[in-house]
């Protein structure tokens, strides 16, 4: 029992301490790629290549004065960046970042737990992450971040479901909702050949989860100043920062695990494999970024229910299908 | 360890349960109510549910809730806006003498020795037989309770189709 408690508060600390440095330099290379992409060096005054930019970031925030308006609902106020923060974190308990190793004689799985409802597990946590955003919306009493919440909620219940859907799909071909048994799954192919449709609608609708570009309505700056962190300052709005950029890297992580065929690959260890299949997803949503402009509102709301959530369903009822026709059945 | 979860989660879901009720912010109200779903969540996996502590959190806190917040945020409904008008009173009235009738059912069935009977068919021993308790649900779901969960959906199906009609501007 009491190894049982060493072993996880170890990993524990380990998986967030990666997790937080990784996420750290994400911010960093998303503005220098940005940068690049549009013919501009990026960050490059704070130490060699700006590689200090993240940190001085951080001091700098954490140094601001922190303001509760006035008129807010004072504990909600409070309470909704930890809220926003907090199922992020959660996601990376069933993220499967490796296999076992052996550490001093001791079999270690590098992911906290392989739970058997792993993909309802996340999509559940995931489900709670807008209660942050609506309720730093309506908290601020500003009428810019009530107008970004309610945006941003309705944008991630309408692609909630879609994500969802097209989750069905890989969990069909895998037989199971544990994340370990589906990357076994792929041992042969992975799944992205098979379910190429399913992965198009996931990252799709997990960029609007994400509040990304070209879906970022709920902070659009030329309308909504910044939506629903509009009155957040100091390190209230570097917990929302913080909670979409580990969302990015679940998001990832969920990606490499269900259509990327997990931590397999020849030659290089699976951690190994893992981070460059992870980082290769982060690259792209940055592309997609530095690429797209964003969506009109209503564009959205159209694509969202009668594009995506169509074609998620088309998928579910197509997979059995391809199933039987190439003899997984 | 588990008895000690128990209460723990017990409590906390009847503290939450007493803030809701007598909150008086409606959004305050609407997260104490998300507590308590996650707390059920909690029992549901301390009874070895894991699938319907997931499809709790799912449903309830991410689905039902959130639309639930979205429309208090949209009415923008004020704490005072609700105290004291004479319609409410007449609901307090009614809702005292159900909530005292439904106090006493609870109480008849505990003390009726109805949780002493004889145990159901899904002991732990059974639900690893089907390999889990997801599986397990599946199989009873779409075997035994196949025809309600099929009127199930035609009723959800009936639902949507009305609140489609219902937010129509014209019906040609």
């Amino acid at each position: 029992m009491t190894e049982f408690i060493i072993i996880m508060l170890v990993k524990m600390f380990v998986i967030f301490g990666a997790v937080m440095l990784t996420m750290t330099y994400i911010t960093l290379a998303e503005r220098k790629i940005l940068g690049y992409m549009q013919i501009r060096p990026g960050p490059n005054r704070v130490g060699p290549w700006g590689l200090l930019q993240p940190i001085a970031d951080g001091i700098k925030l954490f140094l601001k004065e922190d303001i509760i308006p006035d008129k807010a609902s004072k504990v909600v106020f409070v309470i909704a960046p930890a809220m926003a923060l907090i199922p992020a974190v959660m996601t990376l308990a069933v993220i499967p970042f490796g296999p076992a190793v052996t550490i001093m004689g001791r079999q270690v799985d590098v992911y906290m737990a392989d739970v058997n409802i792993g993909i309802l597990y996340i999509f559940a946590v995931s489900s709670i992450g807008v209660y942050g955003i609506v309720l730093a919306g309506w908290s601020s009493e500003s009428k810019y971040s009530l107008l970004g919440g309610l945006r941003s909620s309705a944008q991630m219940i309408s692609y909630e479901l879609s994500m969802g859907f097209a989750l069905v799909g890989v969990i069909m071909m895998s037989q199971s909702l544990s994340m370990v048994k589906i990357i076994e799954a792929q041992k042969g192919v992975w799944f992205i050949v098979p379910q190429f449709f399913g992965f198009i609608i996931y990252i799709t609708a997990a960029i609007a989860e994400l509040n990304r570009t070209p879906f970022d309505l709920p902070e659009g700056e030329s309308e909504l100043v910044a939506g629903y962190f509009t009155e957040y300052s100091s390190m209230k709005y570097a917990m929302f920062m913080l909670g979409e950029y580990i969302n990015i890297i679940s998001v990832s992580g969920i990606v490499t695990t269900l259509y990327l065929g997990g931590w397999s690959g020849p030659i290089l260890p699976p951690l190994a494999w893992f981070m460059i299949k992870l980082l290769a997803v982060v690259f792209f949503m940055i592309w997609v970024r530095a690429t797209y402009p964003r969506f009109r509102y209503d564009q959205l709301m159209t694509f969202g229910w009668k594009v995506l959530l169509p074609a998620s369903i088309a998928n579910i009822l197509l997979t059995p299908v391809f199933m039987k026709i190439f003899g997984y059945l | 360890m588990e008895l000690l979860l128990f209460y723990i989660f017990g409590g906390v879901a009847v503290l939450a349960s007493l803030g809701l009720v007598t909150g008086k912010n409606p959004v305050h109200s609407a997260l104490f109510m998300v507590v308590v779903f996650f707390v059920i969540a909690a029992l549901f996996v301390l009874l070895g549910a894991e699938f319907l502590a997931a499809a709790q959190i799912l449903v309830y806190a991410g689905a039902i809730m959130v639309l639930f917040l979205f429309v208090i945020m949209l009415l923008r409904l004020q704490p005072e806006e609700l105290r004291n008008t004479s319609r409410h009173a007449f609901q307090k009235f009614f809702g005292i003498v159900l909530s005292l009738v439904l106090m006493a059912q609870i109480a008849l069935i505990v003390r009726g020795g109805f949780f002493k009977g004889a145990k159901g068919n899904y002991t732990p021993e059974v639900v690893s037989g089907f390999g889990g308790n997801t599986e397990a649900v599946a199989a009873v779901l779409f075997t035994d309770y196949l025809f309600p969960f099929e009127l199930t959906s035609l009723i959800l199906l009936m639902a949507m189709v009305g609140a489609v009609v219902l937010t129509k501007k014209e019906l040609k």
